[in-house]
């Protein structure tokens, strides 16, 4: 029976994947003995030898402090190197290359679309659409880039119909951030199944952890994904919580909003401000200027287009018009009185 | 009869088991996992299998759980 098209791209994908898997193993299973630690401390031991030697007792006691530091941190990396050598004898042996070309296989039967990129050296799987409490966050493609296999990240999420958070274009999904999965609850069996080769299930694992949502740890809450940054503070706001300035247009929240006690209007706070004669707070719209000295004041304040500070002078000029005017009358009554002026002393100017 | 068993929850591990003759799905699950199958993804031979499917000889049966919470 002759190999379908797809089936002969999938045993190549396969032996080149494979071929990455047994150098990502070989890389993670290469023992490093502490040889460094170890000549350092062959060179310390001659020196305390020669302190010995020369019966030099405080360069001895400064010496045998160190050697201790340095066993104690031999013994340590001894025991990194048995743990990690168990966990490796433990381990499961590499997938076969026949049994990784039957994961490429099986992967058309679990999920919508696979695609097999050779030249790119990328499997991609296309997830279902990914809903969360009536927010359609749409379909995600998995994409294992193989020939990163042995680093952490040899894979990243695309969204394909992407519905970001209102707050934050890059943000597609509560659990990815710049095409990281954070991974979670799933981190070990995904380490595992790629340090194995099982790619049906690390596509598997990876897909669930997409399609599940855990409000007690994302980047941002799915009732918070259509809410926008109040312009004052940077929180979230909801559509029932927040309010249009209607002064500069700009969303704030219930916490940074003002009040106009003119057109009782609620505005972002720098468009509102005291008026220095009343302290009452008006919107930029309610304040006027003073036609006189161009200070704002509100409309209570102010008098026929002037603030308080700028009538004071016409009321002078009004109580000196008032005065000389009875000045005047004065003046009438006494010469009418007295027309000689009699009687009054004369003053120099 | 030796089948590969993987579980992908938790820590998760792959492991070869021995099984009894004629042990269905159901019983490998009861004996392994705490908790309802609806809860998880079982699939031998990376199918879909039923409760009642018998396992075979060299089978691969793979458990994976529907809902993985992922962090941030």
């Amino acid at each position: 029976m002759s190999w379908s098209k797809t089936q002969r791209q999938h045993w190549r994908a396969a032996l080149r994947i494979h071929r990455q898997l047994v150098k990502a193993r070989h890389e993670r299973e290469a023992l490093e003995l502490p040889h460094t630690l170890w000549q350092r401390l062959v060179a310390k031991k001659h020196m305390h030898q020669a302190a010995l030697d020369f019966q030099w007792p405080h360069v001895q006691a400064e010496l045998e402090h160190d050697l201790q530091h340095m066993l104690s941190d031999l013994v340590i990396r001894s025991q990194e190197l048995l743990k990690s050598l168990k966990q490796q004898t433990e381990k499961l042996p590499l997938i076969t290359l026949p049994e990784l070309w039957r994961e490429l296989e099986f992967l058309d039967d679990e999920f919508e679309e696979v695609e097999c990129d050779l030249q790119a050296c990328e499997l991609r799987i296309t997830t279902q659409v990914i809903e969360f409490e009536g927010t359609i966050l749409g379909r995600f493609q998995v994409i294992l880039e193989w020939k990163y296999l042995s680093n952490r990240h040899c894979y990243r999420i695309k969204a394909l119909d992407s519905n970001p958070a209102t707050s934050n274009e890059e943000m597609v999904h509560p659990h990815v951030n710049n095409e990281i999965l954070c991974e979670g609850a799933g981190t070990t069996s995904i380490n595992e199944a790629l340090q194995q080769g099982r790619l049906f299930d690390f596509f598997l694992i990876v897909q669930q952890i997409l399609s599940t949502y855990n409000s007690d740890s994302a980047y941002l809450k799915i009732s918070n994904w259509d809410g926008q940054n109040c312009q004052s503070c940077s929180a979230l706001v909801d559509d029932d919580d927040g309010s249009t300035c209607p002064c500069c247009g700009d969303l704030i929240c219930g916490e940074c909003s003002g009040y106009c006690q003119n057109c009782t209007d609620t505005m972002c706070q720098s468009c509102v401000k005291s008026c220095p004669h009343c302290d009452n707070y008006f919107c930029t719209r309610c304040m006027i200027h003073c036609s006189a000295c161009m200070a704002d004041g509100c409309d209570a304040c102010l008098s026929e287009g002037l603030c308080p500070n700028c009538q004071p002078n016409e009321e002078i000029e009004n109580d000196e018009s008032i005065e000389s005017s009875n000045d005047e009358e004065d003046e009438q009554a006494s010469t009418s009185l007295d027309p000689l002026c009699l009687g009054q002393a004369a003053f120099s100017a | 009869m030796r089948i590969l068993f993987i579980n992908n929850q938790g820590a998760g591990f792959a492991d070869y088991l021995t099984l009894e003759p004629d042990t269905t799905v159901k019983h490998l699950f009861d004996a392994k996992i705490k908790g309802e199958p609806s809860g998880y993804l079982i699939r031998v031979n990376r199918q879909p299998a039923s409760a009642d499917q018998v396992l075979q000889e060299n089978d691969r049966v793979s458990i994976t759980a529907v809902k993985i919470e992922g962090a941030c």
